[in-house]
């Protein structure tokens, strides 16, 4: 694995045309190439938590504002 | 003369509030030809490099949907408050929570828990939840910190303009961009709605008479044969008389009876209790108990009530110790 | 330190009200713990006024009427 001070790095952020938050982390060696890329969604709401317990009707009306 | 400088932002939202800004149909060409769009995540590549690097107070017009969820939301409409002249909240998740704020009822801990341990689709055998920070072999990477609640916009910013609704229907949002061009916004702070309650719009009729032996959930709802009585007096959970007008009780028309998207009414501190005081008039009850039966038959009375508007309710949230 | 609550009272102009008022007149003590708001009818009373006193730190409300 090269050094960490080596590595040149692209961030994009936000990822930007689509429905949803993320974060794309690219790292470069000396020679530009690419060493590894990390795909970051930075964003949770926790759903699965507080739609339990709900009537299940009113999941219809909770959840297409996910 | 230079056109105004427009930005659109989304924190924790579901991207329903951008659509219904297109939703606008052929007005949204009026709309772009008459603005410079100089950030808005779902339609245009900007970063939040370009954000940083605007002079302060830049933007006109900033319109921001979606609460606080994490620290990067925080950091960014904080940010945008500075290089915004104006700053209108768009929808109901950035007036006041929305429905990603019902998670307000528990703690960050037992979400993360529940999410990343329990939820039955997930197999993270290794058990590690999400990190704000993670070093990985190639260097550092970071992840916004997740809060404990979800913070309605004016929690945490200034705002001077309000549009109701999830989603706000596109004629608000015409509405509120047209008075914008024009220059007749009102003095801020100010709701761009309708006047009065839902009930003003609705055109069902109210029977003063009818009173409640037994509140029913949607699900044995049958569109009744007259269409014309109101959905409180059949005992459905309608929360139409405690809800600002300006949707034309469009749920309603549909025979499902107003779940309160549009925000409290003017002048309202706490919808939910409001609206119980509205539900226990209409209950036929004669004694403390007979209520009592009758109003714990409802189902999550929380999530009828304060579906929208958790953050800035008096109840606030869970019990805290 | 023993425990001091902090108590809100929304009395009814006609009964609950007029009774303390003559509670003063006779000379009659209550704790100061109690504080007393005059409303023209219980039925005036709004629930978001119970929970806004909660809320601002009331341990009990009282309503009399």
């Amino acid at each position: 694995m090269k050094s960490v001070k080596s590595m040149q790095r692209i961030s994009i952020d936000p990822i930007t045309r689509l429905e949803g938050h993320g974060k794309i982390e690219i790292f470069l060696d000396e020679n530009g190439e690419v060493v590894n890329a990390y795909f970051q969604v930075p964003e949770l709401r926790g759903f699965e938590k507080f739609c339990q317990g709900r009537p299940v009707e009113e999941l219809a009306r909770i959840v297409p504002r996910i | 003369m230079a056109k105004p400088k427009v930005a659109v932002y989304w924190s924790a939202a579901c991207g329903g509030c951008d659509v219904k800004v297109l939703d606008t149909n052929e007005k949204i060409l009026d709309i772009a030809a008459a603005v410079d769009l100089l950030f808005w995540p779902i339609a245009l590549d900007f970063k939040y490099k370009d954000v940083e690097e605007m002079a302060d107070r830049e933007i006109d017009l900033c319109i921001i949907n979606g609460g606080i969820r994490n620290s990067e939301q925080e950091h960014i409409v904080k940010l945008l408050r500075r290089k915004s002249k104006v700053v209108a909240a768009l929808g109901a998740c950035a007036i006041s929570g929305g429905i990603p704020a019902l998670a307000n009822l528990y703690d960050a801990q037992s979400i993360l828990d529940y999410v990343y341990h329990k939820t039955t689709s997930i197999d993270n055998f290794q058990g590690p939840l999400p990190q704000p920070e993670y070093d990985a072999p190639e260097g550092r990477l970071t992840i916004p910190k997740f809060y404990d609640s979800v913070f309605a916009l004016d929690q945490m910013i200034d705002v001077q303009y309000y549009i109701p609704g999830c989603p706000p229907p596109p004629s608000l949002i015409v509405k509120a961009l047209t008075a914008f061009l024009q220059g007749t916004l009102p003095p801020p702070p100010a709701t761009v709605a309708g006047e009065g309650s839902v009930c003003d719009e609705c055109p069902r009729e109210r029977n003063r008479e009818a009173k409640v032996k037994k509140w029913k959930r949607i699900a044995q709802f049958t569109p009744p044969a007259d269409t014309k009585k109101c959905l409180l007096d059949e005992g459905f959970f309608c929360l139409g008389p405690a809800t600002q007008a300006g949707c034309e009780a469009l749920c309603i028309k549909a025979n499902i009876p107003c779940e309160g998207c549009m925000g409290k009414p003017q002048g309202v501190t706490d919808r939910g209790s409001k609206m119980l005081s509205y539900i226990a008039s209409l209950t036929d009850a004669s004694t403390e108990e007979e209520a009592k039966k009758i109003l714990n038959d409802v189902v999550d009375q929380a999530g009828l009530l304060y579906r929208f508007d958790l953050p800035k309710s008096l109840i606030g949230g869970r019990r805290k110790e | 330190m023993s425990f001091e609550p902090k108590l809100l009272g929304f009395l009814c102009n006609w009964c609950a009200y007029a009774g303390a008022d003559l509670a003063g007149v006779s000379r009659m003590k209550y704790p100061p713990n109690l504080r007393i708001i005059r409303i023209m009818c219980t039925g005036r009373l709004d629930p978001q006024m119970v929970l806004k006193a909660f809320a601002e730190g009331a341990d009990g409300v009282f309503i009399g009427g």
